[in-house]
């Protein structure tokens, strides 16, 4: 509340001084923080009267050596987040159902949350929705960010890639909808609606209206699947042509594939169904790197889920202190930027980049020797921007 | 018009294959097989001619039958192929394909569909291989993709539930899985290949992909000797961009399939480079180009035979004749090494149509003729400005990639002319 008076007493100020000089009124409209970050560590941000509450589900494998790794920087940071943590688990025995409502009743209290991957187990018990799908679905989670961003300083077989895939991950194949017709013979059904292609459809033009970005492609199977995809195609023509502005094209998913091993750098904002999504979204975070670098964000219309963007568990590598946590590192700063700490979102994220850009201290698969705490210290050596009081 | 003069050359060539066995069936007979041979449209009989041309070179005993195929309407209004391509099929069981157009809206289904429905070609195998000499950011690939080929998402059971919602089923069964499966190790044992891969996604489709990894497993026990291991599709892609030699043999159900595959034939360059086969029911197996028909270069000596040519190569592995594929192979891969026919740019989208009708050979030898050359442009302007230097100047990938993104159609060409390439190949072979 105090920053928020603070601010409109600076926008007053500077509707005041609007005839005189239109500059002063361009950085005083801006959030309070982002102009304190432009005046460099001298001028450290006045201090957060509020602490901002998130839920936080680590999850299995490398999740909470990464969470740890989050908590380390937050820490050396002093940013003003306070983490409300949760350990659920499919695999560990830890998967009641009181648990999750636990869980989602504080998703929903927060608004925010920071969550790893929550193993799937492949064995099929009697239940066919995961964890994973229950949480999106209670929370209507529909949409899945993965901003495929090349680091600079770390080379790959294709540089300089921006491109961003959006997913619808409510319906599709992941509906959970399968049965056994006659013994040997199993039935998975795909469901798509228009109401949810439309709706993600529209967070895609949304999207690329906010970021300004000038294409979207839709990614579909619509020639084998004549009525599902075709009416997720149809869904995003229709909304493209409210969108005369940005550019729409149509790709199919096999040859989606092919071009972005070939030739990625077509492509701006893609849109799909779900089980695509889950194929793009691996197939380009291994195009810049990997798992373990590119971070991801789930929305619904209430709450943001931050995640890594390619989603795996890397179960091989508990324990062992080699997991990369720059993916999460990064959606953490994404987070802040979306609880609109920009100045705390800018000094991780620009400790995380620098760090790869430096090139001294590289997990495994990056090609380094360094270990995940190496990392994180790294990090916290790099945070320069500390607040002072 | 064009495609009548190459189907003539085709008889022609045919007619020259014949003939020394018919003279000599007491020599030759013996070791003689027939092959199908379906020219297909567009580019097809061109390149069914290339390969042919090859085959002869190399003197394998090969016989061909050709057989043109389109949709016709049999008894009780069900689509079926014609019934002297059916014969001949059951006949000599291995048929080589070129590619047939897809007319849109005919009312019949595609030429390919009604080929696997007539056959039961239930698994579709695609060797990828990175080729030397031609450059893409992946070296080093060697796998195979075996994809089931009848059922999975690809049913094509799809109902609108209300308006706005639609169900969409894909299909998992018991015997289809086992099919492919068996149909995955065996490859992998025939060709020396030490492990096989499933794909699949059974965290999340628990009981139909959960069906077919069950399978799986269950057929591995079979094939001690090879190794198994099972990843999920999207663990697959992961490491497919990042480094694709840790993979051997990967099977999979259909959707998964059709994606990797294609994703595969990006890493080594694309649909025109990369070869396929159909297995069957019975016995029959159907080798064939997965590219387009390229209408626009068809008959203009322009058209990539390379996919048809490394199809062939698998039909004679699959035939057992192992030293003739692994002759022609080689010819193929050392001819793209030396660059002896100019591979300029393999790009990935519709860059032969434009070519051909802008700035290519044929173009310049159909319209700027000598003598108009000679009054207007002399040799001397054309090797300022319109040579091959500048084409890969000023026509490069990235270029072509912003211009014809809309080819679905992926075909990989070469500059040089198809007939110096299969020149090559023959004097190799």
């Amino acid at each position: 509340t105090m920053a928020a008076a603070l601010r409109g007493s600076l926008v007053t100020l500077a509707k005041g001084l609007t005839g005189s000089c239109p500059r002063w009124q361009l950085l005083a409209a801006r959030p309070l923080s982002v102009t304190s970050a432009l005046c460099g560590p001298e001028a450290p941000p006045a201090r957060a009267d509020a602490i901002f509450r998130v839920t936080m589900v680590p999850g299995d494998g490398v999740g909470p050596e990464l969470m740890t790794a989050v908590k380390e920087v937050f820490r050396a940071g002093d940013v003003p987040v306070e983490f409300e943590e949760f350990h659920l688990s499919e695999v560990q025995h830890m998967d009641s159902d009181e648990k999750l409502e636990e869980v989602l009743t504080s998703m929903k209290t927060n608004r925010v949350a920071m969550k790893g991957k929550i193993n799937t187990p492949m064995e099929f018990k009697g239940e066919l929705a995961s964890f994973e799908m229950k949480i999106r679905r209670r929370l209507d989670l529909f949409a899945n960010v993965v901003h495929v961003n090349s680091l600079p300083g770390y080379s790959t077989r294709h540089n300089n890639l921006d491109l961003v895939i959006i997913r619808e991950q409510t319906e599709g194949e992941y509906s959970s909808l399968e049965h056994e017709s006659v013994p040997g013979v199993i039935e998975c059904l795909k469901i798509i609606t228009r109401e949810k292609s439309r709706r993600i459809a529209k967070f895609a033009f949304d999207y690329a209206t906010k970021k300004g970005r000038n294409k979207v492609t839709a990614v579909h199977k619509a020639n084998i699947m004549k009525l599902a995809d075709g009416l997720f195609l149809q869904c995003c023509a229709e909304v493209a042509e409210l969108y005369p502005k940005i550019k729409y094209e149509n790709i199919i998913i096999d040859n989606c594939c092919m071009q972005l091993v070939q030739n990625p750098y077509q492509f701006d904002v893609l849109v799909m169904p779900n089980l695509y999504g889950n194929i793009i979204d691996n197939l380009a975070a291994g195009l810049v790197g990997g798992a373990g670098v590119v971070p991801g964000e789930s929305y619904s219309a209430e709450y943001a889920v931050f995640e890594t963007g390619a989603r795996h568990p890397f179960a091989q590598a508990v324990g062992r202190n080699i997991a990369n946590p720059t993916a999460m590192l990064l959606s953490a700063a994404n987070m802040l930027h979306h609880l609109n700490l920009e100045y705390h979102s800018n000094m991780v994220s620009d400790a995380v980049r620098r760090v790869i850009k430096q090139g001294k201290v590289r997990t495994r698969d990056l090609g380094g020797y360094s270990t995940t705490g190496d990392f994180v210290q790294a990090v916290v050596g790099n945070l320069r921007h500390r607040p002072l009081y | 018009m064009a495609s009548n003069a190459w189907r003539s050359m085709l008889t022609h060539v045919l007619g020259a294959v014949k003939k020394p066995a018919l003279c000599s069936r007491s020599a030759f007979t013996r070791g003689l097989k027939t092959v199908t041979l379906i020219p297909g449209d567009g580019i097809g009989p061109e390149i069914s001619v290339a390969v042919m041309k090859i085959f002869e070179a190399a003197k394998t005993p090969i016989q061909w039958e050709e057989r043109n195929v389109t949709a016709i309407q049999g008894p009780g209004g069900k689509w079926i192929i014609p019934p002297d391509c059916k014969e001949s099929m059951d006949r000599t069981l291995i048929g080589l394909k070129g590619p047939l157009k897809t007319p849109i809206a005919a009312g019949h289904p595609s030429m390919n569909l009604l080929l696997r429905k007539t056959f039961d070609l239930y698994a579709n195998v695609r060797p990828c291989v990175s080729i030397e000499g031609y450059k893409t950011p992946y070296t080093d690939v060697d796998l195979v993709t075996i994809r089931e080929n009848t059922e999975g998402e690809y049913s094509g059971i799809e109902h609108i539930i209300v308006d706005g919602v639609v169900q969409s089923i894909k299909l998992i069964t018991e015997d289809a899985s086992r099919r492919i499966a068996e149909y995955a190790f065996e490859y992998a044992r025939n060709n020396q290949r030490s492990s096989v891969t499933a794909v699949h996604k059974a965290n999340i489709m628990r009981m139909s992909d959960g069906l077919f990894l069950r399978k799986c497993r269950e057929v591995a026990e079979n094939f001690k000797d090879i190794k198994f291991t099972e990843m999920y599709l999207d663990t697959v892609c992961l490491n497919m961009v990042q480094d694709p030699t840790q993979f051997d043999v990967l099977v999979m159900p259909n959707l998964y399939g059709d994606i990797l595959s294609d994703l595969c034939a990006g890493l080594i360059g694309g649909l025109g480079v990369t070869p396929s086969g159909n297995i069957g029911a019975n016995g029959v197996a159907i080798f064939e180009s997965v590219h387009g028909t390229a209408p626009d270069i068809a008959g203009l000596d322009l058209a990539n035979p390379t996919a048809l040519l490394l199809s062939a190569v698998m039909m004679l592995r699959h035939m057992g004749m192992h030293d003739y594929g692994k002759k022609i192979e080689t010819a193929c891969f050392d001819t793209i090494r030396d660059k002896k026919v100019a591979i300029t740019y393999l790009a990935r989208h519709r860059t032969t149509p434009y070519l051909a009708r802008h700035r290519t050979t044929p173009y310049l030898a159909r319209h700027r003729t000598t003598p108009y050359l000679a009054r207007h442009r002399t040799t001397s302007y054309l090797a300022r400005h319109r040579t091959t230097p500048y084409l890969a100047r000023q026509r490069t990938t990235p270029y072509l990639a912003r211009h014809y993104r809309e080819g679905l159609t992926t075909i990989t060409i070469l500059l040089g002319l198809t007939s110096n390439y299969v020149a090559c190949l023959e004097s190799t072979s």
